[in-house]
């Protein structure tokens, strides 16, 4: 392989470097009122800012080398992460010791900007060996453990909040979980609906992208009253009896006049039964044993088992309604992407509709199908983060607390983690839809 | 076998099948031919009823095939269709094996099954049999889609232009070879191609389609020799005497004895293969069977007839 006589992209990274260690690297502050002090070089202790300084020089000037550009480009990005972070650790330690208990040390820009300084640079040496992605995490957790993060802001709150985080983090997840389940439930059949029927094709696409318009605050707001007013006047009791007799007359179907009254009670027991198995689902994933001891007591009303307007069930309405657009488009342009000589051929040979389905379209058009679930997945778990504003709890539970006491590190507690999880979400349903495309229809 | 009652099929307005009336007979291969668009592949997904009849009945085995179940009457024909069609996502033996899998016959036989079809297609199971479509070219996945339509062993088989999307070459080799396969199935063939040659090549008779009409239909040597109408002759073309010669076996013209200087000509070869030597300036050809003995000569005069 013929090293280039420079590589411009790793250049731009370490300039970006040096720039980020000449800014601000910490904000000090001494409580939660003062706007506080940025701490950049003048003030970090002395040979360790140098030799971070030295080190994205040297990784400057590796984007020169002619030969081993590699292995020394790769070492210097790790070792200017650890001194970066070493100069963090010791700087705060200085700021923490006489500080009072409420003092609050935190990431100032520089950080940031050293942080995508190094992401560049991991970029372009990936270009020429594909783990050099890996540097990054590895250097992140191994700075993690020198540059004492345990004394920065977002550690300090973290604890604080330490019993809330992980059944917020769960709460985040079951909430678009469960909207994406729903979401599924509903768009799949309705993407098939509007391949298979003409005359429904544009209602079904256009309603789901004109839902998708819909501010999700309006919804909220316009969701509590009807929702309120069902939580407050039905009983689970009354709920289950007229579920079992729309299920009694889903029988009408196989009575040929009668057919449309039983698809109609088809309707009817998904409209009920789909919102009440969202919100056992969600109590059961975010372990709310109270809500759950509800569901056996017949005479608890709606609100009891979760149906109220504010909580889990407005925020479950909203998300189904956004993932469905990704979900009805793509099942429908799975469908339509198949050749038509392919379905020819399928009932040609003698394939009866269900066949045609299950041998045919459906695995045919899966690639496209799981493409939609994706794209509704990390579309829900981004906006869960509003569900926080009607008491739903979440991720977005961090930020808005921490936006309402002037806290940017609490707002950043929550924040990161959405970042990580969408992503590893993300890599998780691509890993998955690569697993469940059919080997012939792989790239 | 098939027999098309006074057809008719029509979009909306536009009749595009008026009155389409012939009869084809158990182990005949009929070819329909005609200019596009004139409703070839319409006849043809008529009598699978893959499109509805507007007129007329269509009888398989004496049975109108409107009182037959669809999906059993297509189960029971072959199917070749015009864009191939095959399962992107299944591998080529999934692909052959698809009517016999819906038929639920057993899962070691109808590999076995696949294995002899692909062969028996020239292409060698071992090496195509687990790829997937995309991994093969155009004409070997013609060839598979043949496999498929033959699979699970249909009395009846609808090829719609089964040999169009490959170079006339390779087009002459699935053609050979096709021949050869036909001797050996036994089987009611309605083939459906725009190529005069493949039709005169392939065909037990022949049917020309054009306006919605039957303008002819005839075995290919009465065709060409005798064409019903205008049409006919100038869709058979000028060379139409020669596209007969090509049917006919040298050893039907040639004439006993033998010519004492004359080259030699093989037995097997066309009345057209003669034709092409004569004119290049042999006076006489003398025909030779396997052993090389004469059993017979030819000449310029004897083409005539
Ligand atoms: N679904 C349809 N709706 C309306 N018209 C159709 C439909 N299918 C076919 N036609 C028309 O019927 C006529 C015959 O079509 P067909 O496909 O049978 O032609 P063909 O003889 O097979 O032609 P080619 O040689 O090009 O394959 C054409 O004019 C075509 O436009
Ligand atoms: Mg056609």
């Amino acid at each position: 392989m013929m090293t280039k006589r420079f590589d411009p992209v790793l250049l731009l990274g370490a300039g970006l470097g040096l720039v980020a260690s000449l800014f601000p690297l910490l904000l000090f502050k001494a409580n939660r009122l003062v706007l506080g002090d940025f701490i950049g070089f003048p003030d970090l202790p002395v040979p360790h800012a140098y030799l971070m300084l030295l080190a994205f020089l040297a990784l400057l000037a590796s984007a020169f080398l002619p030969k081993f550009r590699l292995p020394i480009a790769s070492s210097l990005v790790v070792i200017s992460w650890l001194l970066l972070n070493w100069t963090i650790s010791l700087t705060t330690r200085q700021l923490l010791a006489d500080a009072p208990a409420i003092a609050r040390v935190s990431f100032a820009p520089g950080f940031w900007l050293a942080l995508f300084a190094l992401y560049v640079a991991c970029f372009a040496l990936s270009q020429r060996w594909r783990w050099a992605f890996l540097l990054l995490p590895v250097a992140v957790l191994l700075g993690s453990w020198l540059g004492h993060y345990e004394l920065l802001g977002p550690a300090v709150e973290f604890r604080s909040v330490a019993s809330e985080f992980l059944p917020q983090t769960l709460r985040h997840l079951a909430l678009s979980l469960v909207s994406l389940v729903l979401a599924a439930l509903i768009g799949l059949p309705l993407g098939i609906l509007a391949f298979r029927q003409r005359q429904f094709e544009n209602i079904i696409l256009g309603g789901a992208g004109l839902l998708q318009t819909l501010p999700s605050i309006a919804l909220f707001g316009l969701l509590l009253p009807p929702l309120a007013y069902l939580g407050r006047s039905f009983q689970l009791s009354q709920v289950l009896i007229i579920l079992a007799i729309l299920i009694l007359f889903i029988g009408l179907r196989w009575v040929s006049s009668l057919r449309f009254l039983g698809n109609l009670a088809v309707s009817g027991t998904l409209i009920l039964a789909l919102p009440l198995f969202g919100l056992w689902l969600v109590s059961l994933l975010s372990g709310e044993s109270a809500t759950l001891k509800s569901w056996l007591n017949l005479n608890s009303s709606l609100a009891d088992i979760g149906l109220r307007g504010i909580g889990a069930a407005p925020v479950l309405i909203a998300l189904t309604l956004y993932a469905l657009l990704p979900i009805v488009v793509n099942t429908h342009l799975g469908l339509r992407n198949i050749p038509p000589g392919t379905l020819d051929a399928a009932t040609g040979m003698g394939m009866n509709a269900r066949q045609r389905f299950w041998r045919a379209e459906f695995p045919l058009a899966l690639p496209f199908m799981m493409e939609g679930l994706r794209t509704a997945l990390v579309l829900t778990f981004g906006i869960t983060t509003v569900a926080a504003l009607v008491g739903a709890g979440g991720l977005g539970f961090f930020i808005l607390r921490g936006v309402e006491n002037a806290a940017p590190d609490l707002v950043l507690l929550g924040a990161l983690p959405i970042v990580l999880l969408a992503l590893v979400l993300d890599s998780f349903m691509r890993g998955l839809s690569w697993l469940l495309t059919p080997k012939g229809l792989r790239s | 076998m098939i027999k098309l009652e006074h057809v008719v099929k029509a979009y909306g307005e536009q009749e595009v099948l008026k009155d389409i009336s012939f009869e084809i007979a158990k182990g005949e291969l009929v070819v329909l031919i005609g200019p596009s668009g004139c409703g070839k592949s319409t006849l043809l997904r008529l009598i699978n009823r893959m499109i509805e009849l507007s007129g007329g009945r269509i009888l398989i085995k004496d049975r109108d095939t409107r009182t037959l179940d669809p999906v059993s009457l297509r189960l029971g024909i072959g199917y070749v269709i015009q864009s191939i069609g095959l399962f992107s996502h299944m591998t080529i033996f999934e692909n052959v094996e698809v009517v016999p899998s819906l038929l639920q016959q057993n899962k070691k036989l109808r590999r076995e099954r696949a294995r002899e079809l692909l062969d028996m297609m020239g292409l060698e199971p071992a090496q195509y049999g687990q790829r997937y479509p995309k991994e093969l070219s155009g004409g070997q996945q013609q060839r598979v889609g043949i496999a498929r339509a033959i699979a699970a062993d249909p009395e009846i088989m609808l090829m719609d232009e089964p040999f169009s999307a490959v170079d006339p070459i390779t087009r002459e080799q699935l053609q050979d070879h096709f021949l050869g396969l036909k001797t050996q199935i036994d089987k009611t063939i309605v083939f459906v191609t725009h190529d005069v040659d493949e039709a005169v090549k392939l065909g037990d008779r022949i049917c020309i389609l054009n306006q919605g009409l039957v303008q002819q239909i005839d075995s290919p040597k009465a065709l060409l020799h005798k064409p019903a109408n205008d049409f006919v002759a100038s869709f058979l073309g000028e060379d139409r005497e020669l596209k007969r010669l090509s049917r006919i076996p040298v050893t039907d013209v040639m004439r006993s004895g033998a010519h004492p200087e004359a080259r030699t000509i093989e037995k097997h070869k066309s009345a057209k293969d003669a034709l092409n030597r004569l004119l290049a300036g042999e006076n006489s050809l003398n025909v030779i069977d396997d052993q090389n003995s004469i059993i017979g000569t030819v000449n310029l005069q004897d083409l005539q007839g």
